[in-house]
């Protein structure tokens, strides 16, 4: 690999395009193992897809960029309480539509982090739902049987079903 | 959209014990995370194996979350039924309790002062009954180790009063909770005699004299076992440290003798927002 490269082009599973720096694909196991597998020189022409959506990839690379350096570097207590703070902020767009899309490219690309922390937000939003809002909001299929809800009523005689 | 069982497993121990249980009804997929030992595992404590080891006859399990069930309904007794562990329902925290053989009672050892009894309805084999002290002095340990990290706990005398139980109805008792020897360590003055005890006993017996019972001081509450406890004071474990904690429980001031105490022991739970 050369040392002059600075940023990698990757490709979404739509087929977009996006630029991703060395130091913030470093955090993400598989793409360090491209790294250092594929050759990433000016004349290589080799552009790697990664199996995320456009959508979700913008914001796991947003993510990538802004801890990268505390990643590469280390930081003091209050660069990691600022980054708290921003992981917080970060995790307050729309996440119902595409919690689950970060959940799941978190897990796919390995990425400690920002596995927990999508699991920890989905987590928080879950404890404060009912069973049927959980399945609306994360698009989740009942398919239990009618057999099996009535068990689980009775079991659960404090949840909801419909 | 379907995550795999796995990921919902992860989500799940960011949940409690109590939510997971909930969570296990939305999707057949989410069943089988909300049963899984991996999740169960992440409730249990670190050490619940040891613990389990410390226990003459250990509960045999089917699963992890049979396990959690088990050990969050039923105290099981350990270190040669001198403590019993158990888990908080809800949040999975580490409970102990520390019989009485294993506090140091002062004259504890002197049959004409305490007695060592056994009641049906004890936790452990043995009791011990107040028969008469002036000097009353009960203190108990626990490392921090022991506890679960980042929890609240308090400490709790268990006891019950024996109806002719005397010196207790006026007389505040000294109690803490904290770090070993730490003179700084809060103290509270709570009454062993349960609240409205005084005039039920006023109307049957007018001898006893008119005082009002002190706004201030903390009373008994009744549990659901039969016993009552006063809380003793409360620690927030970090759990980054090793440190011994110390319950007391003392009543050297006032002079008088005091008699009728059972001590059943001391309880050491996380503190929940009720």
């Amino acid at each position: 690999m050369s040392s002059s490269v600075e940023a990698i082009t990757v490709l979404s599973s739509d087929g977009d395009e996006f630029k991703i720096t060395v130091s913030a694909a470093k955090l993400s196991k598989p793409l360090n193992w491209m790294l250092e597998d594929v050759c990433f020189s000016d004349d290589c022409d080799e552009v790697p897809t990664i199996e995320v959506n456009s959508k979700t990839l913008v914001k796991v690379i947003e993510y990538c960029e802004k801890h990268a350096p505390r990643a590469n570097s280390g930081a003091s207590d209050s660069d990691a309480e600022e980054l708290k703070k921003w992981d917080i902020e970060f995790m307050k767009m729309d996440v119902k539509d595409i919690l689950f899309h970060i959940l799941m490219a978190a897990n796919y690309l390995h990425m400690e982090g920002l596995y927990d922390l999508a699991c920890q937000t989905a987590a928080d939003l879950m404890k404060g739902m009912t069973v049927s809002q959980i399945r609306k909001i994360f698009h989740i299929k009942n398919d239990f049987s009618s057999e099996e809800q009535e068990q689980l009523r009775r079991q659960h005689p404090g949840c909801s079903f419909d | 959209m379907d995550l795999p069982e796995g990921c919902i497993a992860h989500v799940l121990s960011f949940t409690s014990p109590r939510d997971a249980c909930r969570l296990s009804c939305v999707s057949s997929s989410f069943r089988s995370a909300a049963d899984s030992d991996a999740l169960w595992d992440s409730f249990l404590p670190p050490d619940c194996p040891s613990l389990l080891s410390r226990s003459s006859s250990p509960p045999s399990f089917s699963s992890k979350k049979h396990l959690y069930l088990y050990l969050s309904h039923q105290p099981l007794l350990i270190d040669d039924g001198l403590k019993s562990f158990w888990l908080d329902k809800f949040c999975g925290a580490k409970c102990f309790m520390l019989s009485p053989r294993s506090l140091s009672i002062v004259w504890g050892c002197t049959p004409r002062y305490w007695r060592w009894t056994s009641v049906p309805e004890g936790r452990f084999e043995e009791v011990a009954e107040l028969l008469s002290v002036c000097w009353l002095e009960i203190r108990g340990r626990i490392n921090t180790r022991m506890l679960s990290p980042s929890t609240l706990y308090s400490a709790y005398l268990v006891f019950n009063l024996a109806a002719s139980a005397y010196g207790f109805e006026y007389q505040p008792v000294e109690v803490s909770f904290g770090i070993a020897n730490d003179s700084d360590a809060p103290k509270r003055l709570v009454c062993l005699h349960p609240r409205g005890a005084l005039r039920r006993r006023r109307r049957r017996q007018q001898i006893v004299p008119r005082r009002a019972e002190n706004p201030n001081l903390q009373y008994p509450n009744k549990r659901e076992d039969g016993c009552f406890e006063i809380e003793l004071g409360d620690f927030f474990n970090q759990g980054r440290d090793d440190k011994e904690l110390g319950m007391a429980v003392c009543e050297i001031n006032g002079g008088h003798w005091k008699s009728g105490l059972f001590i059943q022991g001391f309880e050491i739970r996380p503190k929940l927002d009720k």
